[in-house]
């Protein structure tokens, strides 16, 4: 990925609601009819997480893609934690940016989560990503 | 020292380890009849919630995540659940499963009413202490 590329990532993760700090969770989107996809783009601290919420209407496939990043990262879809921040992921992946989804899983209608984490080397950036989920 | 930070974080849920401390259902999270119920569960331990049946109906439950305390990754290993009644501070059994994490239903049972408990216990798989969450629904 260019610099470019990852410049406007990083322009467009600081202007997301959502960013890694470690149980950071933001509010589902306004969702229309069945499959919704929506893109989202945030910033990743180190050793951290980043999580988003998103209600299934039926049963269906949610589909992970991590589209952008610098770093391989680990991405989960799960159930949001039962104090309301963070999510625990039912499945996870090491993943690296791809057009292809790199995570898929079942679900039944209601609210569920993805999460985003470091799960590599060390290190002292911020790591701007770019996910697309694909829900019923 | 982990254990011991994790136990101060103001988890508003169930929180029960390998010796069976029953809960108050109240530390759940409950909309209608649909709860969370979330914890820690030792190597070799098991952990239950007690909540109140009011009229006979069906329980569906989905274990939909294990994680080992600290991590973030998923953990794909069965787990079993079951159903019962408690008894003094542990949860009597009378219809389980050892069930993989999924995002769909894996378990129903017909409950009566009555105080019931819903309980998860290792099934001898797990490497490390770990954090699960059932999700269930009940009348």
């Amino acid at each position: 990925m260019t610099k470019t590329v990852l410049g406007a990532l990083l322009v467009l993760a600081c202007c997301s609601t959502s960013c890694g700090d470690g149980n950071g969770v933001t509010a589902p989107s306004t969702e229309a009819s069945s499959p919704i996809a929506f893109t989202w783009t945030s910033l990743l601290s180190p050793g951290g997480s980043a999580s988003r919420l998103f209600t299934a209407s039926q049963s269906g496939s949610v589909s992970v893609t991590l589209q952008g990043a610098e770093t391989p990262l680990g991405i989960g879809i799960g159930v949001p934690r039962a104090g309301g921040s963070g999510c625990r992921a039912s499945v996870s992946a090491a993943a690296t940016p791809a057009p292809e989804p790199q995570l898929t899983t079942l679900v039944e209608s209601g609210d569920y989560c993805v999460i985003v984490f470091d799960a590599g080397e060390p290190r002292a950036e911020q790591i701007a990503f770019m996910l697309q989920v694909v829900h019923p | 020292m982990r254990r011991s930070l994790f136990l101060l974080v103001p988890l508003a849920l169930v929180v029960a380890c390998g010796d069976q401390i029953p809960t108050s259902p109240n530390e759940a999270t409950t909309t209608s009849l649909s709860v969370v119920f979330e914890g820690r569960l030792e190597v070799g331990g098991s952990a239950f919630y007690s909540f109140t049946v009011q009229e006979s109906g069906s329980l569906t439950a989905t274990l939909s995540s294990v994680s080992l305390v600290g991590r973030y990754e998923a953990l794909n290993l069965p787990l079993r659940i079951g159903v019962g009644v408690p008894r003094g501070e542990s949860c009597t059994i009378t219809q389980t499963a050892e069930v993989y994490p999924s995002l769909t239903r894996q378990f129903s049972a017909v409950l009566e009413p009555g105080i019931r408990c819903i309980a998860v216990t290792d099934t001898g798989l797990l490497p490390g202490a770990a954090i699960f969450s059932i999700r269930f629904v009940h009348s």
